[in-house]
């Protein structure tokens, strides 16, 4: 296109990820013309990438660019797949939880969790009846102390790959046009700075553009909606949207602990195959996780969390570490291996209830090398914190604009969140005759093992509430203030449970969708 | 010199008696061994303790389970045992009048109860009964390092 040209729409939606892509889809086939403005090309290019650069000034934890995908389909170009909907209790607004609460319920985004499990290509069960689950998979789940964990039910996308998937729809849509390499400087408003104007657009060493439109819709995810709304500085210097300084505050993202216990089993034949194996079922792959009971989380006021069970291949040094540390106190005696102490010990005491204690005392242990183990990988959800924060930075990217910076941090109370959540795995672990479980955390409670992750959620930068003073958009996901100006994506969550953040991504795109179409009296 | 058979008689009885008493006295250590192995296996401290077999591994959990700053005052047999015992809600007499296999069972229990009701440490990292730590301090403590046969 020439430069300084025109794009004119009714929609504009910035960003080409699976909000994005999920919104314009269902304006396909209508009167409503869309524009729909992708950053990057159709495959990844590392020019274009290197405009998602930024400095990470919080916990070393990854590069700012290297977990989201500038190119179309967004960062569905490697997403996992695993899928699940916010609890119920992840809407409610929690003591214990500070600035939790969204101004919707569950309940509010429950047609739309349904419509996004087709656009996600997921398993039609449901999510909340673990128990029709385990009956029609005939698979067992543990028998835990339920106002402890409970077993809940996870989805596995095939992963859908949005740019893949819904390239041919969206190009044989006469009503939206998908304009590649087009990336959103920053957004125009009228001098009050209550109307979206316009989208200021440049392609790398290409045309500088400007998209007009009615209602224009920000989707380029949880870091970068925060950054184009704080580019967005006319007239107020601010940012757009950020009249209560909270644009870009709060940043959110999921802590991984991988793993976070490992677990040898004192005996033989336990079956978890729920837990670490996928299995088919109405039409989607399906598995099981543990996650906290809801009256654990209200009576604890712990962070809600979700610990899968992973097989691994073997034990890995960190529980070994531990045994050889417990032999190392005792210097006079001499032991091939400290971890086998361990299993002669739960050898004698888990069988003394079957046979009498002289004949297990002398009875045979199974050999190291196939002793049965298992990890547990624990997601955590943090505790939101105003000071954990994506700002702008001094550097500038090829377009000349301020890059991100990156603040993630994470709290004692998260600390101590995480401790309880692997203790009450290792005490079901214990209760339940499964074995024993070791973790460094129980090791030492007052700082973070050397594995923590975050799990590359970007979110709560643009956050939701129903009062000005509190969010960024209100309950329609509409800026306060501005009255044409739509936030899809995670940025939008108050808060963020334990579940992958794509699901809900898509059910609340799919939501501001039919807000739009109300507004343009469908 | 002519002894009177009296004499002879009362002599050779004295003679006897101290062969015998020779004798025993030769034989008092094993004999003296074999009731003190018997009456430590009745020790109910022990008796625990000997539920298991590994010793040597009890003895790297227990040695570390009693190094922990908060168990000072369980650092002997009695009080470990009788620690167990109020845990248990047991009269100890009452526990140590169970035959192996009813303690044994007892125990085990008590370790599942442990879990439920979070009476747990962590030893090193590694979460364990507080029960079962303790027993691993009973077979560290009380391993008859004397009595072997």
């Amino acid at each position: 296109m020439p430069d300084k040209s025109a794009i004119d729409a009714d929609v504009c939606i910035v960003g080409a990820g699976a909000a994005g892509i999920g919104i314009a889809r269902e304006f396909i086939n209508t009167p409503t013309q869309v524009a729909v403005l992708e950053g990057g090309g159709l495959e990844f290019d590392q020019r274009t990438q290197s405009l998602y650069e930024g400095e990470n000034i919080g916990l070393e934890t990854f590069p700012v660019d290297a977990n989201r995908l500038r190119f179309f389909g967004g960062t569905t170009n490697h997403w996992a797949g695993h899928s699940r909907t916010l609890d119920a209790i992840d809407f409610e607004q929690l003591d214990a939880l500070p600035m939790s609460g969204w101004p919707i319920s569950k309940a509010d985004l429950e047609p739309y969790y349904r419509r996004a499990e087709y656009v996600c290509e997921l398993s039609s069960v449901d999510d909340q009846d673990i128990d029709g689950l385990t009956s029609r998979l005939k698979l067992a789940a543990l028998e835990l102390d339920v106002t402890r964990l409970q077993s809940v039910v996870y989805k596995q996308s095939p992963p859908t790959r949005f740019g893949h998937v819904y390239r041919d729809e969206l190009e044989r849509a006469a009503n939206v046009r998908v304009y590649l390499n087009a990336n959103a400087l920053e957004l125009q408003c009228n001098v009050e700075g209550t109307v979206v104007e316009g989208v200021d657009v440049a392609c790398i060493d290409g045309p500088r553009l400007r998209a007009r439109a009615n209602m224009f819709v920000l989707a380029t995810g949880g870091i970068e909606n925060a950054r184009i709304l704080l580019l967005s500085n006319k007239p107020n210097p601010a940012g757009l949207g950020n009249a209560s300084d909270l644009v870009g505050r709060y940043f959110q993202d999921h802590i991984l602990l991988r793993p976070a216990a490992e677990i040898i089993f004192s005996k033989m034949g336990v079956d978890l195959s729920l837990y670490h194996e996928l299995s088919p079922l109405e039409g989607g792959d399906v598995f099981s996780v543990l996650a906290p009971s809801e009256g654990l989380i209200r009576s604890e006021g712990i962070g809600n969390f979700r610990l899968h069970i992973i097989r691994p291949q073997r034990m890995s040094a960190l529980g070994e570490g531990s045994l050889r540390a417990i032999k190392s106190a005792v210097r006079e005696r001499r032991f091939a291996s400290a971890r086998a102490h361990l299993r002669n010990i739960m050898s004698d005491l888990d069988g003394i209830a079957e046979l009498t204690y002289k004949c297990i005392a002398n009875a045979p242990i199974p050999d190291e090398n196939h002793v049965l183990a298992a990890q547990l990988h624990l997601v955590l959800q943090p505790m939101p914190d105003p000071d954990s924060r994506v700002t702008l930075s001094g550097t500038r990217d090829l377009l000349g604009q301020r890059r991100v910076a990156v603040n993630w941090q994470v709290r004692e109370r998260d600390l101590a969140n995480a401790r309880r959540a692997v203790e009450l795995a290792a005490l079901e672990v214990g209760r339940l005759g499964l074995g024993r479980a070791f973790a460094a955390i129980l090791d030492d409670a007052s700082r973070w093992p050397s594995n923590l992750e975050a799990g590359r959620h970007h979110c709560g930068t643009t956050r939701m509430s129903t009062d000005p003073s509190n969010g960024v958009v209100d309950g329609d996901c509409l800026v306060h203030g501005v009255s044409n100006l739509y936030v899809a994506g995670s940025s939008v969550f108050p808060t963020i449970g334990y579940a992958n953040p794509t699901l809900t991504i898509v059910a609340l795109a799919l939501r501001i969708a039919d807000t739009i179409k109300r507004r343009l009296n469908f | 010199m002519a002894y009177s058979r009296r004499a002879v008689i009362f002599g050779g009885a004295a003679l006897a008696a101290l062969a015998g008493g020779a004798y025993t006295l030769y034989r008092l250590p094993n004999y003296l061994n074999s009731c003190l192995r018997r009456r430590a296996k009745r020790d109910l401290s022990v008796r625990i303790g000997m539920l298991i077999g590994h010793r040597d591994s009890a003895a790297v959990i227990g040695e570390r389970y009693l190094a922990l700053a908060e168990r000072p005052s369980e650092r002997s047999p009695h009080a470990l045992t009788a620690a167990m015992g109020r845990d248990m809600q047991i009269d100890l007499g009452t526990l140590d009048a169970l035959g192996d296999a009813k303690l044994g069972a007892t125990i085990a229990r008590q370790i599942t109860a442990d879990f439920e009701h979070e009476r747990v440490v962590s030893i090193s990292g590694w979460l364990l009964s507080r029960t079962e730590a303790r027993i691993c301090a009973l077979a560290a403590l009380t391993w008859p390092g004397l009595f072997t046969k």
